[in-house]
């Protein structure tokens, strides 16, 4: 068996930041008739190997101080901004954008030193009027927009809303076109929806199509660890402007992405990730058709190429790798080499996609549609979790249909939507999620 | 007082006078600080005014300068995006389409079609969604009616060297308008901005994907030097003369959503190449046309077609008002969008002009009542004055007459009997009495002016003993009676026969009754009886009624009667001599006793006083002096 596993190319260089693995939910598949298999391509990277190397950020927050923040949550999020300011060296670049009718930008973007001024301008934000978001955010762009030439720094866009944008361009698709413009420039938005007032939608598309980290926040309480959370992700930027290729031999045509977003193209798929952080494996997950082929054969199923620029070097670099699987007509070979982890990626991947079908079937005011739909989706996975005796997949089952059963009862509540949103993004994303972000401090 | 008196008459006619001689200044300064307060207020209106209409004119200026820097943004990304898209050959196209459509920010979708509007890329089988997005949307539409071929919406073959033209209008522009500094680099960073983007250009080499990056670091400063690295290229690749290249953008709305689109057509013919713009992303720039500091209660706002606020500066009304100032935009890809100006009224606006009108209005007006009511209270106080100084003086003269009288008889009767021409005693006896009866009557009215004189200045001194007051009363009128037999006038005594104890001033209370029965020895003779009746009332005091069969008092007079001076003007009073004195000082000692004096008229004809004293007198005036009572 161990001759029928693929060996890792690693076409980068040794000291290279990111490797880039390729995975198939099978190692042997079924020989002479025609397969399907999840191709698992996974980027790692290692953290810096000394704090003080990682890369400069350029941080840019956009902070909402509309009438609705008034009271605990603006007091929440400057505490959290100060806390995260705190965590910047004096070389870092900052700017802090408040939005509520209209746009002020309280720090343009300037290093951020001894940090008093900031402090001074976060301290002085009282809340008012209305929400400006999309204003906030392109004030916030602009601003960052300034060091952008300067590679050195990784640009990041932080953005707060409790409310639901009430001045300017607000409909999701506008936030999501401004998102992807962002992207092209290598900037990303990562939101922070506090409460259950602010417009989910409008945010998960934002951080989505922008390549950034999306949080649902229900008490304001939590700010500062979220804002730990992704602090810690924006300091430990190993690798910027990662296109990621898979290419596939003739006899394997891939049928789609799963979770993450991607081009297919005939025999390839491509795909755009503005940031890798250290230590976060980031993958993408594509379905594929194999032809029907002999048994007892092996097959390169499947070849990957990541081209970035590395974040403290800041040079161009690359990483490859190619995966073979095995042919047996021995169904408990099949079996026998399943890839557990592949497996429950594939399967939490499917349920996030599962969850925005079923968010939009309970818009639609179809809520016994959406908790079937959510239930299809458990049984698949608890079938499949039976026969590969994969105990993360008969979980995953037990608690969609737990959600199955919730939206069938009580239809899809407010703050159960935003969950829905903000984890299926998390997931898609592979964003570790704020819950565990403590543990990166 | 009947007589007419020319001193009097004048003397009012003096003090009209005068009070005319305060009224009519005060009212003339009124009126002329009123006059003076209008024109004021005018002036303050008509200032008011022109301020309001210098800043109308300034947010109209700062309107359209806005709309001009949101038409050079566009036109920088519109011009830039198909000055890029004209220069490469036809063989490097491909590459940068497809590049551009993956690193440029402004672009959404890029697209290569023939001039007949078939569209040859993306193609119906293109991957990735916004691909087939565009080509579900357009592929029709321009095969129907390719937009270039119609009439041309918007030529902009701006010559190479003038490209940046509008850069020195906005410098004019600026001078002119006198533009905030802080604006001014705002939209110039903005303006940057957008021109370093197309400077993804295609350069055809770098095939690694990590070559956006790359390319970016052409970024250059200045746009002097970013004009010619630009189109380089072109000379280049283009040294061929060729026609002209056509060009347009245009708008298109598709499911509830603007869509803009831009095409070139280098050398005016052959296929057409495209992009559609990225909205969103151009939105989010024109906020940097948006002024970073502007005066208070101004307000501007960039609207898109369908009214939608897409940036907004200053302070906008919450209601939906009509704007002050409205710029459309001109580029007819951007048809219906416009900036708009608000503002707020002014703090210092017609309203408070005519506050300060009314305030002024009002203090003028106080001042003149003022004047006006202190004159006329002074002229008032003379007037009274001078009225009772009238009185004093019939007074007097009424005084000195009642003296005379007993006087004249005292005087005839003791020099008869000095010269010794009574022979008959009984008839001395009787002079003797007659003199006697005089000169009480002398003493009584003596006494009446003292008390008078003290009860005026407030130095009338009460002695209250206990006694009583029933027989006080018979002490009285068993003193009186021979002289009122001798006016005929029948005295009915209607008194209790338990003693009546009250603690008062006996001389007080003899003088009151005395007085009471003058009053109607006096104007009461005719009816020939009198009627002294004495009770106690519920309360405890006592109830002392002195009643006539005279003509009673007009109502008009009743309690008139009481003042110092009054007289009832009647013949009947007339003819009777007086001073007016007897009742008031009755009235006041029975105050200053405690009790009351009042006139009731009588059932049947004939008048009733009513003196009504409590048992224990409280003294309410105590002299000053302790010996003045002499």
């Amino acid at each position: 068996m161990p001759a029928l596993l693929s060996s890792v190319a690693r076409a980068g260089q040794a000291e290279s930041s990111v490797q880039v693995r390729i995975d198939v939910d099978r190692d042997v598949l079924a020989a002479d008739v025609e397969e399907h298999a999840i191709v698992k391509v996974c980027l790692d990277t290692s953290r810096p190997s000394r704090p003080e190397n990682r890369p400069l950020v350029n941080l840019a927050l956009a902070l909402d101080r509309s009438g609705s923040m008034s009271g605990e949550k603006l007091a929440h999020a400057k505490e959290a901004a100060l806390a995260a300011l705190s965590r910047l060296s004096e070389e870092d670049v900052f700017s802090l954008v408040a939005y509520d009718t209209t746009v002020e930008t309280l720090v343009p973007a300037r290093r951020v030193g001894d940090g008093r001024a900031i402090e001074r301008a976060i301290r002085s934000i009282d809340a008012r009027g209305n929400t400006a978001l999309f204003g906030g955010v392109s004030q916030a762009a602009s601003e960052v927009r300034k060091n952008l030439e300067d590679r050195r720094y990784t640009p990041r866009i932080l953005l707060i809303s409790d409310g639901l944008a009430n001045v300017g361009p607000s409909a999701p698709e506008d936030l999501a076109r401004l998102g992807v413009a962002l992207m092209k420039e290598g900037i990303s938005v990562t939101t922070i929806g506090l409460g259950l007032g602010y417009n989910e939608d409008l945010m998960t598309r934002l951080a989505q199509c922008s390549d950034g980290n999306t949080y649902f926040v229900e008490s304001s309480a939590d700010l500062p660890r979220i804002f730990a959370a992704e602090l810690g992700d924006a300091l430990n930027v190993v690798a910027r402007r990662v296109v990621l290729r898979i290419t596939f031999p003739d006899g394997v045509s891939p049928k789609g992405l799963v979770g993450r977003e991607g081009v297919v193209k005939g025999q390839s798929v491509e795909l755009t990730l503005n940031q890798l952080y250290g230590g976060q494996e980031k993958f993408a997950l594509v379905e594929v058709a194999v032809a029907p082929t002999a048994r007892g054969s092996t097959k390169k199923i499947a070849e990957a190429r990541v081209a970035y620029e590395d974040a403290i070097s800041q040079k161009p670099a690359t990483a490859a790798a190619t995966k073979t699987v095995a042919f047996t007509t021995d169904t408990d070979a099949v079996v026998r080499s399943a890839n557990l982890k592949v497996q429950a990626d594939y399967a939490r991947n499917a349920v996030a996609q599962s969850k925005d079908r079923a968010v939009s079937l309970a818009d639609a005011r179809q809520p016994a549609a959406a908790a079937a739909e959510l239930r299809a989706t458990a049984d698949e996975f608890a079938r499949m979790g039976a026969q590969y005796q994969n105990r993360e997949l008969l979980e995953l089952a037990k608690k969609t249909r737990a959600d199955a059963e919730r939206v069938q009862n009580e239809g899809l509540g407010n703050a159960a939507r935003k969950t829905f949103r903000a984890e299926s993004a998390q997931t898609k994303n592979q964003q570790s999620s704020y819950s565990s972000g403590g543990s990166r401090d | 007082m009947k007589t007419y008196c020319p001193g009097v008459f004048g003397s009012s006619r003096r003090i009209f006078f005068y009070w005319l001689l305060l009224l009519i200044p005060a009212l003339a300064i009124g009126g002329v600080a009123v006059v003076l307060l209008k024109r004021e207020r005018d002036r303050l209106a008509l200032r008011a005014a022109s301020a309001e209409q210098a800043r109308r004119a300034a947010l109209e200026a700062r309107t359209r300068l806005v709309a001009e820097n949101v038409e050079l943004l566009i036109g920088d990304v519109e011009d830039g995006l198909l000055d890029a898209l004209a220069q490469p050959a036809e063989t490097d196209l491909p590459n940068l389409l497809e590049r551009w459509q993956a690193s440029q920010p402004m672009v959404r979708v890029t697209f290569l079609a023939r001039a007949s509007g078939e569209l040859l890329r993306p193609s119906a089988t293109t991957p990735g969604d916004e691909a087939r997005g565009f080509y579900r949307r357009f592929s029709a539409q321009f095969v129907s009616s390719p937009p270039w071929s119609l009439t041309k919406k918007k030529e902009t073959d701006v010559p190479l060297n003038q490209a940046f033209a509008p850069q020195k209008d906005f410098a004019q522009a600026e001078e002119a308008r006198n533009q905030v500094q802080a604006n001014t680099s705002k939209i110039q960073m903005a303006r940057k901005e957008a021109r370093s983007l197309y400077k993804v250009a295609p350069s055809s080499s770098d095939s690694s994907s990590a070559g956006q990056t790359a390319s970016r670091s052409e970024y250059a400063d200045t746009r002097q030097a970013a004009a010619p690295s630009a189109r380089a290229p072109a000379a280049a690749a283009a040294p061929k003369p060729r026609g002209e290249d056509r060009r347009g953008w245009f708008s298109t709305m598709n499911a509830g959503r603007t869509h803009v689109l831009g095409w070139v057509q280098p050398g005016g013919r052959g296929d057409v190449r495209g992009v559609e713009l990225e909205l969103s992303a151009l939105v989010a720039r024109l906020g940097g046309a948006m002024p970073a500091d502007l005066d208070a209660g101004e307000g501007l706002a960039l609207r898109d077609d369908h009214g939608l606020v897409l940036h907004q500066a200053g302070s906008i009304p919450r209601a939906p008002v009509d704007p002050a100032a409205r710029v459309p935009l001109s580029d007819p890809a951007f048809a219906g969008w416009e900036v708009v100006g608000y503002l707020e009224p002014a703090a210092y606006g017609r309203d408070s002009s005519g506050g300060f009108f009314v305030v002024g209005a009002l203090l003028v007006g106080i001042f003149t009542v003022a004047i006006v009511s202190g004159g006329s209270l002074l002229l008032w106080q003379a007037r009274r004055s001078e009225a009772e100084a009238q009185q004093k003086t019939s007074f007097v003269a009424n005084v000195s007459h009642e003296f005379k009288t007993p006087l004249t008889s005292i005087r005839l009767y003791s020099e008869l009997l000095e010269q010794g021409r009574v022979a008959s005693e009984a008839k001395q006896i009787e002079y003797l009495r007659t003199i006697g009866r005089e000169t009480q009557r002398l003493a009584r009215l003596v006494n009446n002016a003292l008390d008078f004189s003290r009860l005026e200045q407030g130095r009338k001194k009460y002695q209250l003993e206990s006694l009583d007051l029933g027989g006080e009363v018979i002490r009285i009128l068993n003193t009186q009676e021979p002289r009122l037999a001798e006016a005929h006038m029948a005295v009915k005594r209607d008194l209790p026969s338990e003693p009546i104890a009250v603690s008062t001033d006996r001389d007080a209370v003899e003088q009151i009754v005395l007085n009471l029965l003058d009053n109607a020895c006096k104007y009461a003779a005719a009816g020939e009886e009198i009627v002294v009746s004495l009770a106690t009332d519920p309360s405890g005091a006592a109830v002392l009624r002195v009643s006539d069969r005279g003509p009673g008092v007009p109502a008009t007079h009743r309690d008139r009667i009481f003042e110092k001076f009054h007289r009832v003007d009647e013949t009947l009073t007339a003819e009777k001599t007086g001073a007016g004195l007897g009742l008031s000082i009755a009235r006041q000692l029975a105050r200053g006793l405690g009790g009351n004096l009042h006139y009731e008229p009588r059932p049947g004809g004939g008048s009733t006083f009513v003196l009504t004293l409590p048992r224990s007198s409280v003294a309410r005036r105590v002299s000053g002096a302790p010996g003045a009572e002499g």
